[in-house]
Order: C-alpha cells, then structure tokens, then sequence
C-alpha cells in the first residue's frame, strides 16, 4: 500500500508521458486536477495487484476522445459518478477500486483524478503497458473471454451502456459517441474482479510512471543525462539523437497519422506514427516497431515529446523498450503489430545493440 | 514617412528617428521611473538633436516592458472578477490553478463558473443563465471591482456566450473594463483564460499609461498616431494596447531581434543581444524570430502566446568577474556600471573592464584597467565566449552557415574572430537594435478557424479567408501593396470525423500613417 501526496503527481506525469510512446494526451493537464483534488480531498491511496481481496472490484478508467477539446473543457465531475452508478445498478455493486485503463498519456491520472473524493483507492497497474490509439487494445481484449459491457458517461450526466459483440465493435460504436458527447468522454471498461483478471493486467506500472519521472528529475538535479536516466528505467535502448527536420501530420479516419524526421551529422531516423510512435527506421534499416516503446524525448530535458505537439528543430534523442511480454503472444500481435496499422513491416523483437 | 521608434528597456530607454529607410538620429539614456515624463524628455531631445520639428513626425511607435514588468514585480495590478463559462464541464480545474500565490492573492476578486460555453460542434454545453450573471453583477458593484476576465469553451471559434455577457455586464456597468478570452487567447481554456486574466489585471494601468503618454507627446507637439509593439514585432495602435496591454509582453525581446536582422538586411541569422546583466539569444528564419516551441509562460503562469525563442544568460557589460577564476556573471552591476566598475574608478571588476582592456569597447578610463594580466583578460573573454557559444548551440546547430549578429548595449564583449559561423556582424546602431525594431514594426491581422474539409472545399476556403486577413490588416493600417500572407498552419486535429483542421492564417504589410484612429473595439 503507498499513498500519493502531492509532490509525486508531477513524476507520474512525467514517467506517463514517456510511457505514451507519443500519444495518449498531454498529462499536464491531469496534473492540474489531480494536484487540485490533493489539496482539496487529501491523498491518494494505491494498492498493489497482489494486496487485493477476491471481493474486490476493479473499474478501469480513461478518457477517451480528441485532445482539442478535452484542452478546452476538461472533466466537470459527473462523468465519474455516472459510471459508478451504472456499475453499481448493472452489476448490483460499487466498484471497490479505481484502475488507470492506459498508463499512457493522460490517462495515468485518470483514476487519481477523483479517487480521494470518492473514496475509492487505486490499483498501481493498468490494461496496456503503454497508450494505444484505439481501446480494444487492451490486454482485456487479449485474455478476457468478455470484453463488453463497456460505459461512457459525459459531464452533462448522459451515459451510456453499452454491449458489442467484440472489442472492435466496442471501439467503433464508442468513438462515435464520444463525439455526440462533445469530443470527449470518460469510459470505464467491464469491471474486474481480480481472481479471473490479474492475467490482464499490467502490475506495477503506476508505480513505474513515478520512478521514470524521479530519475529524469534526480538525473537533472546530479546534472546527469536525463535521457538515459529515463532509458534504463525501461530498461530500454538508445537509438539515435538529432534534431528535428521534417514532421509530416494528416487526419486519417480520426487519428493522427504521419511521418517525422530526425537527423544528425551521420544519420537519419524516420520514426512513423498513428497518434502513437509506432515504427522507427535509421537509414533504411528497422530500428524498432510496435509494440515496443518508442519515445521521443527533449534532449536537455529529458522530457517526453507527444506526436502532435512535437516542433521542427527541437533537439532530441529517441529511445525504445521492450512492451509488456503478453502484447508478443501470437494473438498479440494479431492486435498491435505494424500490419495492423498498414504499415508492410513484420514485428521487430527488441534487442540490445552489440556495440 | 518619418518616424520615432522607441524601446523602454528596465535600464535603458533607446531612440531612434527614422525616415523611410534611413537612420537620421538615436539616443540612449537611462529610464526613469515616471515613464511619460522620460519619453517626453527623450523626444524632446531627440528632436532638438536632429533639428527635427514635432509637427513633421508621423507616427511613434513604442515597444516597452512595462507590462510585463507589472506582472513580474507584482505592481500596479488591479484585482480582476473571474468568469468562466462552460458548466457543467471544466469543473475539475478551477481559474487560477496553478498560479504563484504571491500574484494570486493581488489580481483575486472572485471566481465565478457560470453555464455556458461551446462545443465544438458549435452547439451549446449549456444555455447562459441571466440570473448567475446577475448576481456577479451585485458583487462587482459591492465590491467595487473595475475589471472583469469573461472566458468561455470554446470562445475562439464562438464567441456568441462571451459577448453576450459582455453586453449584460455593460448595461449595468458601463465603467466596467472587460476583457474577453476570445479576443485574446488562442485554444487551450486554461492559458487562454490565464491570458485574459492577466489582461484585465493590467487595464487600470494601461489606461493609465497610455493615455497619459498619449498627452504627453500631444503637449510637445506630437499630433502623429501612437503605436506600441507587439509580441509578434507587429503594431496595435494605443487604443487596443490599452484594451490588450497582454499582447505587448514579449514586444522587448522580438523588436530586439527584429531591429538586428534590419541592420543587417538578414532574413536569416543568429541574434546576440548583450544588455547590462543578460545576453538574450535568438534566431529569425524567413524574416522572422523563431518562435518559442514549448508553452510559454510569464511570472511561473502558463499562457500560450506565440513568443519568440529566447535563450538568456547571465552575461552582461555589468557582469562580475571572479578575481580568481575569471568566471563572468551571473552577477551583475547592472545599471550601476558607471559607480562600480573599474573604468569609472569603482571597484568592481566587470565585463566591460575586460572588454575595454583588450580594446574592443570604448568606454571610462582606460588607465584604471592597464595594470590587468593580459592572460587573465583572455581568459574572462573566452568564458563570455565559451559560455554565449554553448548556448546557441542549443539552438541551432553551428556549422559555418550561420551568421551571428551582435547587438545591445554591450555588443562589444563577444570580439568578432568567433569560428564556426560564416560571419559575426557588429551592425551600426547596435546599441539601439531595439528601437529600430519598434521603429520598423509592421501591421498584422490572424484569422483562427475550424474547418471540416471534408465539407468544405479547400481550395475556395482557404482563398476566402486570406482575402478576409488581407483586408483586415488593411483596416488596421496597412499600406495595401505591401501586404503578404505571412503564416498559413493547418494542424489536423485528432480523434474527429472528416477531414478537420484547426486554420490560422496571417498578413503583414508595412504601415501607412494614418490621421484618424479609430478604435477598433468597443
């Protein structure tokens, strides 16, 4: 058990914008509300996976929608008791604790937004490892034999159940609600119980998202290099440094998809992404690809640049680790190899480099 | 057309008059703290100097800090009533989150979160609720608050809900000063109410100042129309910088790049401006200052204006030397250059000594620095060197491409035998880079749209809205065959149906003087 007070919230933003591999939403923002809620409701309270009863009942959370709007009306409240009332009168019972569905991105805040006012704590762990564009990739979808019923709720206090016939179905009916909500909604997945779900779900990684944010901090502090301060926390792999020279962005069915280059004095990185980094080539040779890591961090800072927000010129480095084991199963990468995202590129394993 | 550029510097207030292209006068002297009284003298003498008559000047433009310094020093800030409309979203974050306490507890005369706000589908999170404004109304009249911040989601593509509240507040107060998010700030609630924020903490005092100033030119004899830089390096006239003093924030640092990229007829270069205590580095490209990639702040508040990239160090003319590491800085004299430092038979040993010795500056006595190891002289110089270099190469990647202009009251600390650029230019006028960058300072206007292209064809859009920009910049004072659109961006925004992109679209174009100022907002 560990408690959360204020002064850690910054690292977990910090360690959940690396693990966003590019994507899942700026956690600054989340930063915000949690710290706030801190100050007002008091500190968090974390468990781990293995302190859990039999009894106990899991709702994993995240935002889910386009970042634009969420930067402009961010959460009122209701969302949150929206979804535990429909747990609560469709499962004839509370959620006991509140789960992050994506410690990528913004969404490693997520349950930590509300937790201390509703009185729930949190499960240090999530359902990827990382952050994923779309929400059936999910470790749920991989192991679970049921993957809906899922819920949405917005602020205005709509809220929808809804059941699908498989976690694709899921996604594509959601999206589209998150949109007649407004642009954004809070979803919760089907809740857990921990007997028939600890296979699914990654332990540790809330905990994870700290000791990133604190080594790029301590390295900083000890004026040491914060990008690899960051890197060994993944036990990760440096692949290049350089400075950014073309970044190429287009709205492909909602998400976006392009290309952005990095060079320095020898070498040229081209890394490809779809919301996320997902396949990163130096000079024509495959460097590494999803669903291993790829982040993209500033050079002097240590710091995690996201797909949409990174700008010409800026000096950084770019590092990859390996995914949780369970995303390299067969069925796996059925979900989340470079095919599935169109690209004509076969899953590259993560190794260390010889040199 | 002749005209008087004016930067008001912490220390320094720097003139220049200019016809058409050509220089004909500067001066450089110390601010003092009644700023209409200094730039009165100052003209005065600027005038006198150049046998220059009042009546013949036609238009001032002044780039100042003033503003900005308010908000840094936390003075002459007046308390602001706070409006967010956008319930029931955005309750998780409330105004002023994040805010040093210190700025806080001055600008804080309630928060109020009110229904309302878009989204971004255009329809309404929630319909206005007259009564909530109403009752803010009481509390501003019982309280006496004379500035309101009114800022509503969404507001930059619909601001129906902002003006609306305007109108009511207006009716009733019509003293009130407002000031509305959409008019202000870009996307992204919190900074852009952050903004407005600021904004309506500084209206007392830039109606104060401007119109005093106004006066003040208007009693010597300056009838010419009063213009103030903004953060873009683009002109207001006084009568919206007394709306938008936030807009000036970052004026100082872009005329300074402005002015030197003019000197020199470079639409590309590396800027050096080597003041009394800082040198302040920068990059235009294509003409432009480079601007800064990350989040902006001011005073630790996240705002997220277009500011240009700058890189500041401690390294100034009035710079400390260690006696015995000759490490420079980061402590300075700063305006007291001429008590203390060794060339004015002070007795501190400063960056100018150094540079004074070695002959690259001309300043004081020479005598008191003579008896200086010249190694040690070396040494000092190398580190101002050393240190200027490695920031810029945090930058920009130095490899003989490059040239590097060097401008400031204290330009001649870095000598111009630097390796690695292609050329270190010392321009003339260095000292006054920044009033000639007020002085040169152009219209602008910014058109920031939604756009589903796959509604709207692009190609008609996109024509549509330049001639909207370019006329409006005309409307604003620019002389029509030099308008240019500058900057088109196009940022797809993600997780939305179609193809939808967030526009902006910007024209520049030179002034025209103009006799009649109209006010542009209400």
């Amino acid at each position: 058990m560990e408690i959360l007070y204020q002064s850690d919230i910054k690292f977990i933003s910090m360690g959940a914008m690396i693990l966003g591999s590019g994507g899942g939403g700026n956690p600054y923002m989340g930063q915000l509300i949690v710290e706030k809620a801190i100050d007002e409701w008091g500190p968090i309270t974390v468990y781990s996976l293995s302190e859990l009863k039999e009894t106990d009942l899991i709702l994993a959370i995240g935002v889910m929608g386009t970042p634009t709007v969420f930067l402009e009306k961010m959460l009122g409240g209701q969302e949150f008791l929206s979804l535990i009332h429909v747990v609560d009168t469709q499962f004839g019972k509370k959620p006991t604790h509140l789960m992050s569905a994506e410690i990528g991105g913004v969404n490693a805040m997520t349950p930590l937004m509300q937790a201390a006012r509703l009185n729930l704590p949190v499960v240090d762990g999530d359902l990827i490892g990382r952050a994923f564009p779309e929400i059936h990739m999910n470790l749920t979808s991989l192991m679970l034999e049921k993957s809906s019923p899922i819920f949405i709720a917005d602020e205005k206090g709509n809220y929808v159940f809804l059941h699908c016939i498989n976690p694709q179905w899921n996604e594509k009916i959601v999206r589209h609600i998150a949109l007649a909500m407004g642009g954004t909604g809070l979803i919760a997945l089907p809740p857990l119980a921990p007997q028939n779900s600890r296979h699914a779900i990654v332990g540790g990684s809330l905990s994870l998202a700290k000791a990133i944010g604190q080594a790029i901090d301590q390295a900083r502090k000890r004026k040491e290099d914060p990008v690899l301060a960051g890197c060994a926390q993944l036990c990760g792999e440096l692949i290049f440094r350089g400075q950014v020279t073309d970044i190429q962005r287009n709205i492909v069915n909602g998400f976006l998809k392009g290309c952005l280059t990095i060079e320095n004095k020898q070498d040229r990185l081209e890394v490809f992404f779809q919301n996320e980094y997902l396949l990163a080539i130096k000079n024509k040779k495959v460097m590494s690809t999803t669903p291993n890591l790829i982040c993209i961090v500033e050079e002097k800072s240590g710091e995690g640049i996201a797909a949409d927000e990174i700008r010409f010129a800026t000096r950084v480095a770019v590092y990859t680790a390996p995914p949780d084991k369970r995303w390299l199963s067969k069925k796996g990468l059925q979900f989340i190899s470079p095919r599935c995202f169109g690209y004509d590129i076969d899953y590259k394993p993560f190794t260390r480099s010889e040199s | 057309m002749r005209r008087i550029g004016i930067d008001v510097g912490g220390t320094h207030t720097d003139m220049v008059l200019m016809d058409g292209e050509k220089i004909i006068k500067t001066i450089k002297y110390k601010t003092s703290i009644q700023v209409s009284e200094s730039i009165q003298s100052g003209i005065k003498r600027l005038l006198f100097e150049s046998q220059e008559n009042a009546h013949n000047i036609q238009a001032v433009m002044l780039g100042t800090t003033h503003f900005t310094n308010a908000v840094v020093e936390k003075k002459e800030l007046n308390p602001v009533a706070i409006i967010r409309l956008g319930l029931p979203a955005t309750q998780l974050v409330a105004p002023l989150t994040d805010w040093p306490s210190s700025i806080k507890t001055i600008i804080h005369g309630g928060t109020f979160l009110c229904h309302g706000g878009i989204e971004l589908t255009n329809q309404a999170i929630s319909l206005l609720k007259k009564e909530e404004i109403e009752r803010i109304i009481d509390f501003i009249q019982e309280k006496k608050i004379e500035s309101v911040a009114i800022s509503s989601v969404f507001s930059p593509l619909n601001d129906e809900h902002e003006l609306a509240v305007a109108q009511l507040i207006k009716e009733k107060l019509p003293h009130c000063h407002l000031s509305l998010s959409s008019r202000i700030g870009r996307l992204g609630l919190l900074q852009r109410e952050n903004a407005t924020i600021l904004n309506a903490s500084l209206r007392v005092l830039a109606k104060k100042m401007l119109d005093t100033l106004k006066k003040s030119l208007q009693h010597i004899g300056i009838s010419a129309p009063l213009f103030i830089s903004q953060n873009d390096g683009t002109l207001i006239s006084e009568t919206e910088a007394k709306f938008y003093p936030v807009k000036t924030f970052a004026s100082g640092p872009t005329n300074s790049l402005r002015g030197a990229a003019y000197l020199c007829q470079l639409s590309q270069a590396v800027i050096a401006d080597i003041g009394g205590t800082t040198t302040d580095i920068g990059l235009i490209q294509q003409g432009f200052p480079v601007e800064a990639p990350l989040e902006t702040r001011i005073a630790g508040i996240r705002i997220n204006f277009r500011m240009p990239h700058l890189l500041s160090i401690g390294i100034g003319g009035g710079s400390k030397i260690n006696p015995m590491t000759a490490q420079v800085g980061p402590k300075s004299v700063g305006y007291q250059l001429q008590k203390k430092a060794f060339i004015f038979g002070g007795p501190i040993l400063t960056a100018s000594d150094l540079a004074v010795a070695a002959g690259w500056m001309n300043l004081g006595k020479h005598h008191y620095i003579k008896h200086i190891d010249p190694a040690f002289i070396s040494k000092g110089l190398q580190f101002i060197q050393t240190a200027i270099c490695k920031s810029i190469k945090t930058l920009i990647k130095i490899d003989g491409q490059q040239c590097l202009v060097l401008v400031g009251g204290a330009h001649q600390l870095l000598g111009t035998h630097l390796t690695g650029f292609k050329q270190v230019i010392r321009p003339k006028y260095a000292e006054i880079a920044n009033a000639i960058g007020a002085a040169i300072g152009q219209v602008s206007s910014e058109v920031n749209k939604v756009v589903d292209f796959s509604k709207t064809p692009r190609a008609k859009y996109l024509k549509e809205m330049k001639k909207k920009v370019i006329d409006h910049a005309i409307k604003q004072g620019a002389a029509i065959n030099t308008v240019k659109i500058v900057d088109i961006e196009e940022v797809p925004l993600t997780y939305f149906p179609g193809n939808s992109f967030k526009l902006k679209i910007k024209a520049v174009g030179n002034l025209v003087a103009i006799k009649n100022q109209t006010s542009l907002h209400g």
